[in-house]
């Protein structure tokens, strides 16, 4: 939790509209208590020290208390505190002993992420007594991926990290241009420091550099929080303030996680209202498709050929019946030719000319979309459609459910609602398909604008209410 | 001699299990499929979901006699589909077993199903057929 706050304030702090405040940082005087707290972080931290009792104290102890001798205790603890190895923030193994950066643990880890680069294979130095100092805390422009220290002891923290400062030294210069330029280099270093500040905490008044640091990093937060525009600021909060750390927030940071608390409430009604707005509008939308005489007609179509054996489509079917020498078929009798019924109601609502191509029903959902339907189950105000609550006049595209033979899918038309026959494709049915055999709706389309101007954008974080 | 007997037990637990849960899990599907006396249209879904399962169980390493008698109960089963709902759908369930135990199944289907149900039966086995090879466009 600790390093959440330090986190927040550390990103509100280098967003974009903090670009020119940067220039004003003291960031050099930052770096070198920064460096100083790294040394010392190295030489308290154990490593290979006695098994470490994790129960021990959390309920008892109040960090800030905590006596030097209890400090190993403490970091086994607090899930937000790490080692630091060569100014890399790094895992404690169970017993509490730093886990050398390298290591797929820390590599694999989200929170380590989180935290600027991790030690890849990229990062090698190619030998056993080299070692890759932390690209951005030990920056130099020589080389991107940051120094190589020669001639050091890779399993010992402390010497590596006084061999990074010194080797680091001419550098640092460099470092602070980087920072003054990179914004997003910049928004890792602060969050490498707010983790290395979390570790003051802990350690209490026994550093000197440690008040110095936190003064340095509070003070600068807060003069970046008393210019900022607030709603530049929100959007970097909604994974931050939570109720556990909300007061902590407010104290800090002059009640902004309140504010901002407040705000997401009238954001999401006004989210809300726009939501509903917007699907009143596509509803008109598809009320006009469901009456319009093209639907209908596409309707009346698919009724009027489900007696009929369209090109051929009765020839399968042991009992054809005959009349004035042309076959015709029960109404509710399917031949396999869903799709062509279904291609022919299209052009009989003069949706197309022609029949549409493809020999699929599966796949018919590409071919509605290039002559102008829409798929509602795509739309993210319509996730509730499905083919029984569908507007007349919606082709339903369906594919095999796992326990059918085919794999070739069903298309159909709802006709109407509470009547004898509701479904329509190459024969008719009271209910979707989906209710007797294994399909499964997979596009419930319609004739709707591409272009509705009276939809409103919804607001997201940030945008004034 | 005790030594022996609860040899022979627990020999008996470890070989003779599966093969008692196999032909208890046999009489219980033959005992749900013949408690299906008719097939109201709104429970077709239901009732293919039994023939399915049966169909799976088939695959299981039954003895010809007993793999005959559940075949003889998914037909009669089938059949009582078929009163309900005549298209080819209904017969989704049976046709990749048909097409590995085709002279098994016809010779059923010939004993159990009317004349006309057997018309209907091959009737399905090719529109399915012809609508995987050329698909229903």
């Amino acid at each position: 939790m600790k390093l959440q706050v330090t986190l927040l304030f550390l990103m509100i702090f280098t967003s974009q509209t903090f670009a020119n405040l940067s220039d004003g940082l003291d960031l050099k005087n930052l770096h070198r208590t920064h460096l100083n707290l790294l040394e010392k972080r190295a030489n308290v931290q154990t490593y290979e020290k006695n098994k470490i009792d994790i129960r021990f104290s959390q309920s008892h102890f109040n960090y800030p208390e905590f006596s030097y001798l209890l400090m190993s205790k403490a970091y086994a603890n607090d899930s937000y505190v790490y080692c630091s190895y060569g100014g890399w923030p790094v895992l404690t193994n169970s017993d509490g002993k730093c886990i050398a950066p390298w290591e797929a643990r820390n590599r694999r880890s989200d929170e380590i992420k989180q935290l600027g680069p991790t030690y890849g294979p990229e990062y090698s130095c190619g030998g056993n007594k080299k070692f890759r100092c932390h690209p951005l805390v030990f920056y130099t422009p020589k080389d991107k991926n940051g120094l190589c220290v020669e001639n050091v002891d890779d399993k010992n923290p402390k010497e590596l990290m006084k061999a990074c400062i010194q080797a680091h030294a001419p550098y640092r210069n460099d470092l602070v241009k980087k920072l003054l330029l990179d914004q997003k280099a910049l928004a890792t270093y602060l969050v490498l420091a707010g983790e290395a500040s979390n570790f003051c905490e802990i350690a209490g008044a026994d550093y000197e550099s440690c008040n110095d640091f936190i003064t340095l990093l509070s003070s600068q937060i807060s003069q970046g929080l008393t210019c900022h525009h607030v709603l530049d600021i929100f959007p970097y909060l909604p994974n931050l303030v939570t109720p556990v750390n909300q007061n902590q927030i407010d104290k800090m940071g002059q009640g902004i996680a309140n504010q901002f608390l407040e705000y997401m409430e009238k954001l999401e009604e006004k989210q809300k209202q726009v939501e509903l707005f917007n699907k009143s509008i596509i509803k008109k939308y598809i009320d006009q498709y469901s009456k319009d005489e093209q639907t209908q007609n596409m309707i009346f179509e698919i009724q009027k050929n489900s007696t009929a054996c369209l090109e051929g489509s009765c020839s399968g079917l042991s009992e054809i019946k005959w009349k004035d020498r042309i076959p015709y078929k029960k109404a509710d009798k399917a031949t396999g030719f869903c799709f062509r019924y279904v291609k022919h109601a299209i052009m009989g609502g003069e949706y197309n000319d022609d029949k549409i191509p493809g020999a699929v029903a599966r796949n018919a959902g590409y071919q509605l979309e290039k002559i102008g339907f829409t798929n509602l189950m795509t739309l993210e105000d319509f996730r509730e459609i499905n083919e029984t609550n569908a507007p007349i006049g919606s082709i339903i595209v369906y594919k095999n459910g796992p326990r059918s033979s085919s794999n070739k899918g069903h298309i159909e038309v709802k006709m109407s609602e509470g009547k004898e026959y509701n479904y329509g494709s190459d024969h008719l049915s009271k209910v979707p398909i989906s209710d007797k055999y294994d399909r499964i709706p997979i596009g419930v389309y319609v004739k709707i604008p591409k272009d509705m101007p009276e939809l409103k954008e919804i607001p997201e974080i940030g945008s004034g209410l | 001699m005790i030594k022996l007997i609860c040899l022979l037990i627990f020999s008996f637990n470890i070989f003779a299990s599966p093969i008692i849960k196999k032909t208890e899990d046999l009489k219980s599907l033959l005992k749900r499929i013949s408690l299906i006396k008719d097939v109201p249209e709104e429970e077709i879904k239901r009732v293919l979901n039994v023939a399915h399962t049966a169909i799976a169980e088939l695959k299981k390493d039954y003895k010809p006699e007993e793999k005959n008698e559940l075949l003889v109960a998914i037909i009669r089963l089938y059949s009582k589909i078929l009163d309900t709902d005549q298209n080819y759908y209904t017969t989704e369930f049976i046709y990749e077993y048909y097409q590995n135990n085709q002279k098994l199944v016809e010779e059923i289907v010939k004993a159990q199903l009317s004349v006309k149900k057997q018309v209907l039966f091959k009737e399905h086995i090719l529109l399915i057929k012809r609508e995987n090879l050329e698909g229903n466009g």
